[in-house]
């Protein structure tokens, strides 16, 4: 996704290493991604779904036409 | 000590050989261990072991650069990157033809691994390696068309264990 858009930047982070900053993410089970501190995805997830869940928590409804049409 | 069976590494190398399109910099960030026992804080030596594992995987590609900085000698350069936590991993795409980035040209990693990346997590880097040397994303035409809808920054933390 970082790829795809220049505006998202990833963080792959072992929790087993950080623990401390993994509880305060409140990670009890993996893999756990965390949305801009506030949305949180628990579990994997089809790519498609994955996307659509980001989006949610952004806000935004997938596949609603651009917020800023030019 | 190798981290790579020599069969693996005859594979990744040749992926690379196919795969790898532009140079790649790893700029890894890593904390010198101090010796020091601290109670209730461990120290591992999961830094160490990412720059020796990092270097032999950039020894299988002349596509494949590793920096290595450590974070309390060069703090700017950590914060330039947003990292605060070690060993990180920055992965960075273009414009890296040996030289180490300054402040003023060095582009800002989209992806970063935080902690040794081993396991599943290997893999997972060596397709950040890829899609970064391609500028491409393994994303479905779909998928990114969705992802247009993002237009302000948006910060993905993935939680992950080695398996």
């Amino acid at each position: 996704m970082a790829m795809a858009n220049t505006n998202v930047l990833a963080d792959v982070i072992s929790a087993n290493e950080f623990p401390s900053f993994s509880a305060q993410h409140a990670v009890q089970a993996v893999p756990k991604t965390v949305v801009n501190k506030g949305g949180e995805i628990l579990g994997a997830r089809p790519e498609g779904r994955f996307v659509s869940e980001v989006l949610l928590s952004l806000g935004i409804e997938p596949g609603a036409p651009a917020l800023e049409p030019q | 000590m190798a981290f790579l069976r020599p069969a693996d590494a005859v594979r990744v190398k040749q992926r690379f050989d196919e795969e790898l399109v532009g140079d790649v910099r790893l700029l890894t960030f890593i904390q010198p261990t101090t010796g020091l026992f601290v109670p209730g804080r461990a120290e591992t030596d999961s830094g160490r072991q990412t720059e020796a594992l990092l270097r032999e995987v950039a020894e299988l590609s002349d596509r494949l650069h590793v920096e290595v900085v450590n974070p309390r000698e060069d703090p700017a350069r950590a914060a330039l990157h947003g990292v605060e936590r070690f060993p990180a991993i920055v992965v960075q795409s273009g414009q890296v033809e040996g030289e180490t980035g300054s402040q003023e040209t060095e582009k800002r990693g989209r992806v970063r691994f935080f902690g040794l990346p081993s396991g599943y997590e290997f893999m997972t880097l060596l397709d950040t390696v890829v899609n970064a040397s391609r500028q491409e994303t393994r994303l479905t035409p779909a998928s990114v068309g969705l992802l247009d809808a993002i237009v302000e920054p948006v910060h993905l933390q993935v939680f992950v264990t080695p398996t």
